[in-house]
């Protein structure tokens, strides 16, 4: 066995030379090469930068006497760097416990750059339909390592969504055997409590998800009719949350000093009345600030959407700020039922689930979350303007043929949603304290959720939303360090997030009309 | 108006509005460089000075990379505080790499050692995430540098017992001068300068045949590839050079020149929105106009702290005294919010646009722009006349 340091030396000091060699040296290669099949220069230069550095001096050797190697060799290349650093990690990090062969699996992320760098290629150049091949690329190497190539190369077959849902889920099942193999004191993976502990969290996930979910549904309203994304959104859910505050405060003390007894109103009335005061507001908003940018009297629209609306954002919070103060505030609760408990399921002796205990009224708020979404799919499948304004979603000149008027379209979209960004701040303000930046914070995730599902697409956002909840729950339980992990809350879903980005941007349900 | 017109055309006979337009720009340098001589100002006023200079920077940079390059990047805070956090990690810890036989001890390592290394990392940091950002355009984009941002400022607040968390990291300083009214003077003169050269270098670029580019790919990204740009290259080094200039700021900001310390909550969005409005106020296509915006909202927002109003006609107030103060707290915010929105609304070009457009003597706005329009317009009028 080769001693550490020297090892090291090997890989930071010699890879590089013999990389910098097999550059220079390739280019010149090409007359070893048959006229009618010529490699491109850059290519060339690659393929001596990569057998460089995976092999050092065979490596460089072997490409620039065999330079037809290469139309097969990016591959084999490439599964030799990844075992060779692989290798690296097994020596630095073996643990005896692990299986060496679990180690090649391990080097997820790396496997992943490479799958997504080699297998889009490949389906280019065998011209197989590369849609979604980026993603299920990276998301296979994580998971599954060297073996996606296997699955991949050879037939290149579609990807279908199933792929990327079962390749999805093995990944996450191999950051838990990561977590597993590190951490075995973790309380999600220490035995006999762990089946409990994630159930708890995954449900804990589900509810609060949906609730995300209604806010986001608002956002994937806007877009899919205005293609506008609404920078002010988390300002308008905040003031949807202040707006039900104040209502429940005045007509409650209306109500007593009309009764003479103590009367307070259930936060359920603030819904409705936070939904119709910002339905105005962003209507009106509409109306003066993103209807000149339909009627084409401004320049790069697209920009100015982004700005307008976020400066309108700004407005509403410093406004809000100035009015209500920066105190948290928070309403009375839905309904007196503390907390629904599942009964505990033993399956064998030392594995069980439950009792799972989930908050009452955060449930009463999924529920409320649930009805509303629901509503919004029947106000759009079943009645007229709904119907219009899917049509001017799929295509504006056609709807307007049709007699549907767009610029109408256009405002009652935006007025629909923001008030279920309202409605959503509404029937959270029971759960939450709520200060005028609770927005910032919230309209972070309801991106990555319409991203996640697909801009426009409401059942995808109802989908991205518990996916989002339940991968919050999840790492905020399980990371390591558990005070770091609460406040990592939020980061776990950026970083789907910007994955999704760049490997998916039209996302999981991704379709451009509602 | 007629006294107005009389005025325009005495000034057109004798020097003209561009000489004229030089010589205030220059006076309004000479008054930045003889303000912290004056003795009567108060060292508050000089670091309210300083911040200016310092979100002014900022602003004008983010108006190169969203106004003339068209790339909305909402990363810009998470840049400065890129390059703040390695100069004073860098500082603090130093360097070891074993293996190549580097081993700086953070005694070896100078402020200005520090500060490079940070402006460094900021313009490596802008090439990965430019790289990346290279599939995404406009409201994609946006969403993106968000979410990189936040990333960047949780990942800061979380790793406390690295970074400092909330209490934040003290840079190395960069000047080490007793005296805090001297120390003060040093910090104005050179932040002020930084922020001259700043511009100097960005309008040189934004005046170069690369500026012609970036506004190339801003107007049409697809056609301007057609055309021959290199809209990769030009994409990436626009986000690496306002990174690094943003990374620098930022390193000497906090090297405590204008500020001990770097905290998290510096890199939040609401600080992000901040630069973005000053940038729209000022005039997002203007280098000059949006350090402006930047320099004179923020000088604003200070002043408006408190307003206090002397009543007239010996009115008084329900205390007895005579003049009606009005603490402003985040009223002013709220103000400076709505003014950005009728801002973009009403005046794309930023307040501060007709002053430029008169000075310069002939219309910034592209003619062929507008007339284009004009022309389509006419255009439907006619076929619609047809029609009936």
């Amino acid at each position: 066995m080769i001693n550490d340091a020297s090892l090291l030396l090997w890989l930071i000091a010699a890879g590089p030379l013999w990389a910098a060699i097999g550059l220079y040296v390739m280019p010149r290669s090409q007359r070893k090469i048959k006229r009618d099949e010529e490699i491109s220069q850059s290519k060339l230069q690659i393929a001596g930068l990569i057998a460089g550095f995976a092999l050092g001096p065979v490596g460089v050797g072997l490409i620039y006497l065999l330079p037809n190697l290469i139309r097969r060799a990016t591959l084999i290349l490439g599964i030799l760097i990844a075992v060779f650093v692989s290798s690296q990690v097994l020596v630095r990090v073996s643990d005896p416990n692990v299986p060496s062969v679990m180690w090649l699996v391990l080097a997820g992320p790396l496997w992943a750059a490479l799958a997504s760098y080699f297998i889009p290629r490949h389906y280019h150049e065998v011209d197989a339909d590369d849609n979604n091949a980026l993603t299920a690329a990276a998301l296979g190497g994580f998971a599954i390592g060297p073996l996606i190539f296997a699955l991949m190369w050879k037939h290149s077959p579609k990807i279908s969504r199933d792929w990327i849902i079962v390749l999805g889920s093995l990944g996450a099942w191999q950051i838990y055997t990561i977590f597993a193999i590190n951490n075995p004191t973790n309380p999600c993976v220490a035995a006999p409590y762990h089946a409990t502990y994630l159930t708890q969290q995954t449900a804990n996930g589900v509810v609060i998800g949906t609730i995300y979910s209604l806010m986001a549904v608002g956002l994937t309203l806007i877009y899919s009719v205005q293609g506008v994304i609404s920078f002010a959104h988390g300002q308008m859910y905040m003031i949807g949350g202040y707006f039900s505050y104040y209502f429940l405060l005045h007509a409650g003390n209306y109500l007593s000093e009309l009764t003479g007894a103590e009367v307070s109103v259930n936060p359920i009335w603030g819904i409705p009345v936070a939904g119709f005061i910002v339905f105005l507001i962003g209507a009106v908003f509409e109306r003066g600030f993103l209807k000149p940018m339909h009627d084409g009297l401004i320049e790069r629209a697209a920009e100015y959407a982004i700005l307008i609306t976020f400066g309108f954002g700004f407005f509403l919070e410093y406004t809000t700020l100035a009015i209500a103060g920066p105190f948290p505030q928070r309403a009375d609760r839905f309904i007196e039922i503390r907390r629904f408990t599942l009964q505990r399921a033993q399956i064998t002796d030392d594995f069980a689930f439950g009792p799972i205990n989930i908050i009452g009224d955060r449930v009463f708020a999924m529920v409320i979350g649930i009805v509303l979404i629901f509503a919004l799919l029947y106000f759009l499948q079943r009645t007229w303007i709904g119907r219009g304004l899917r049509a001017t979603s799929q295509d504006k000149q056609a709807a307007a043929v049709a007699g549907i008027n767009p610029t109408k379209m256009n405002t009652l979209s935006f007025g629909l949603g923001s008030m279920l960004g309202a409605m959503s701040g509404a029937a959270l303000i029971p759960i939450f304290a709520w200060v005028p930046w609770v927005g910032a914070e919230m309209v972070g995730r309801s991106y990555v959720i319409v991203v996640l599902g697909g801009l426009g697409s409401v059942p995808g956002a109802l989908v991205g939303g518990i996916v989002v909840g339940i991968v919050e729950a999840l790492g905020a339980g399980c990371y390591p360090d558990p005070s770091k992990g609460a406040a990592y809350k939020e980061a776990f879903a950026l970083v789907i997030f910007a994955l999704v980005l760049l490997l998916k941007p039209t996302g999981l349900f991704g379709r451009e009309q509602i | 108006m007629a006294l107005f017109k009389q005025i325009q055309s005495a000034i057109d006979n004798s020097i003209g509005r561009r000489r004229l337009g030089y010589l205030l720009l220059g006076l309004v340098v000479l008054f930045f460089l003889w303000f912290p001589n004056d003795t009567s100002q108060s060292n508050y006023a000089k670091t309210v000075f300083i911040s200016g200079f310092f979100y002014a920077i900022l602003s004008s940079s983010w108006a190169m990379l969203a106004g003339i390059a068209g790339q909305f990047s909402f990363g810009h805070m998470a840049f400065m505080g890129i390059g703040a956090y390695v100069a004073g990690l860098f500082a603090r810890d130093g360097i070891t790499v074993a293996a190549l036989g580097i081993a700086l001890t953070p005694e070896s390592i100078s402020a200005v050692g520090a500060i490079i290394i940070g402006t460094i990392a900021a313009g490596a940091v802008g090439l990965v995430i430019g790289w990346l950002l290279l599939r995404l355009r406009s409201s994609y984009l946006a969403l993106f540098t968000i979410a990189f941002s936040e990333l960047f400022r949780i990942a800061m607040l979380t790793e406390y017992d690295f970074t400092g968390g909330s209490n934040g990291l003290s840079l190395r300083p960069l000047l080490e001068v007793a005296d805090v009214d001297t120390a003060r003077q040093i910090e104005y003169y050179l932040m002020f300068g930084l922020l001259v050269a700043c511009l100097l270098v960005m309008y040189r670029v934004a005046h170069s045949p690369i500026g012609i580019f970036l506004r190339a790919m801003r107007e049409d990204e697809d056609a301007a590839s057609a055309l021959g740009v290199n809209v990769v290259r030009y994409k990436i080094l626009v986000f690496v050079f306002t990174s690094m200039i943003v990374g620098l700021a930022g390193a000497i900001f906090y090297s405590d020149v204008g500020s001990e310390r770097i905290i998290p909550e510096q890199l939040e969005v609401l600080q992000m929105s901040l630069i973005i409005a000053y940038a729209c106020i000022g005039g997002m296509e203007s280098l000059l106009g949006a350090a402006a915006g930047a320099f004179i909202s923020r000088y604003l927002l200070e002043a408006m702290r408190e307003v206090i109003i002397t009543l007239p006609f010996g009115l008084t107030m329900a205390d007895g005294s005579d003049a009606f103060v009005w603490e402003t707290g985040a009223w002013r915010f709220a103000l400076f919010g709505l003014v950005m929105v009728f801002t973009l609304r009403y005046m794309r070009n930023g307040l501060l646009f007709p002053i430029f457009n008169w000075f310069s003597g002939r219309d910034l706005v592209l003619k062929e722009t507008v007339a284009k329009r004009k022309h389509d317009d006419d255009h439907v009028a006619m076929l619609e006349d047809q029609d009936e």
